[in-house]
């Protein structure tokens, strides 16, 4: 059998980035759904109804993991 | 004589002081207005950012680690995709009362951004969380998938 939906966590809210795209920093809330299922056991975001209303967890400061650049083949020469 | 040597340096260099204070105002309105005029022609330098972020949130529980891939639709950053994953989530979210605290999993958050200035964007997702159902495991057999090894 497929899992069971408990519920749905829906966050929201705004990311800001520094200057060099490096660090992302989140601040919001997270609404709380559960789930009314149809006859079918089939469920969709709007047979849902809130539970509450999570308190903001805090701001959650995000740094990019270093990406190396791509390495480009050198050209071979014709003839070679 | 003396004396009108001494009033025509004095008129000298209040001409001086004037012509000084004159070239210093145009100066400074040359510069205010030429960085308006600037300010107005050169565009802020526009943020994209992208790739995979890690970050740890604190939480009653403990570090909650969290890692968040962001995708960029267009060349300009202004619509995003967002996955984020908890990697050390607690699905029940710290609670001991059904539904939530029965479950056992906690997918990925999966959303988007949209740009709502230079450096910043609204974001919303979605994520499930969800219980294993005891009884049936496995696929009927009509469905049961074969590994190349088996065949």
């Amino acid at each position: 059998m497929l899992p069971e939906i408990l519920y749905m966590d829906v966050p929201q809210g705004t990311l800001t980035s520094t200057a060099d795209g490096n660090a992302l920093t989140a601040e919001g809330s997270s609404a709380y759904y559960l789930p009314e299922q149809d006859v079918d056991g089939a469920v969709s975001r709007t047979q849902t109804r809130s539970l509450l209303l999570q308190p903001p967890p805090g701001p959650i400061t995000m740094t990019r993991i270093p990406v190396t650049p791509p390495r480009v083949p050198t050209p071979v020469p014709e003839g070679e | 004589m003396a004396t009108r040597s001494l009033t025509s340096t004095a008129v000298a260099g209040k001409r001086r002081i004037l012509i000084v204070a004159i070239v210093l105002l145009m100066a400074g309105l040359l510069i205010t207005t030429g960085w308006s005029v600037m300010a107005d022609i050169v565009p802020a330098p526009v943020i994209v950012p992208g790739g995979i972020y890690t970050g740890v949130l604190g939480s009653p529980a403990g570090p909650y680690i969290v890692t968040t891939s962001v995708i960029p639709m267009d060349p300009a950053g202004n619509k995003m995709i967002l996955i984020m994953r908890a990697d050390n989530s607690d699905p029940t979210f710290m609670s001991k009362e059904p539904p939530s605290g029965e479950a056992d999993h906690l997918m990925d958050y999966v959303g988007n951004m949209v740009r709502t200035g230079p450096d910043t964007w609204d974001y919303s997702g979605i994520a499930y969380g969800t219980k294993k159902v005891e009884g049936q495991r496995c696929c009927p057999k009509s469905c049961t998938w074969t590994s190349r090894r088996e065949r």
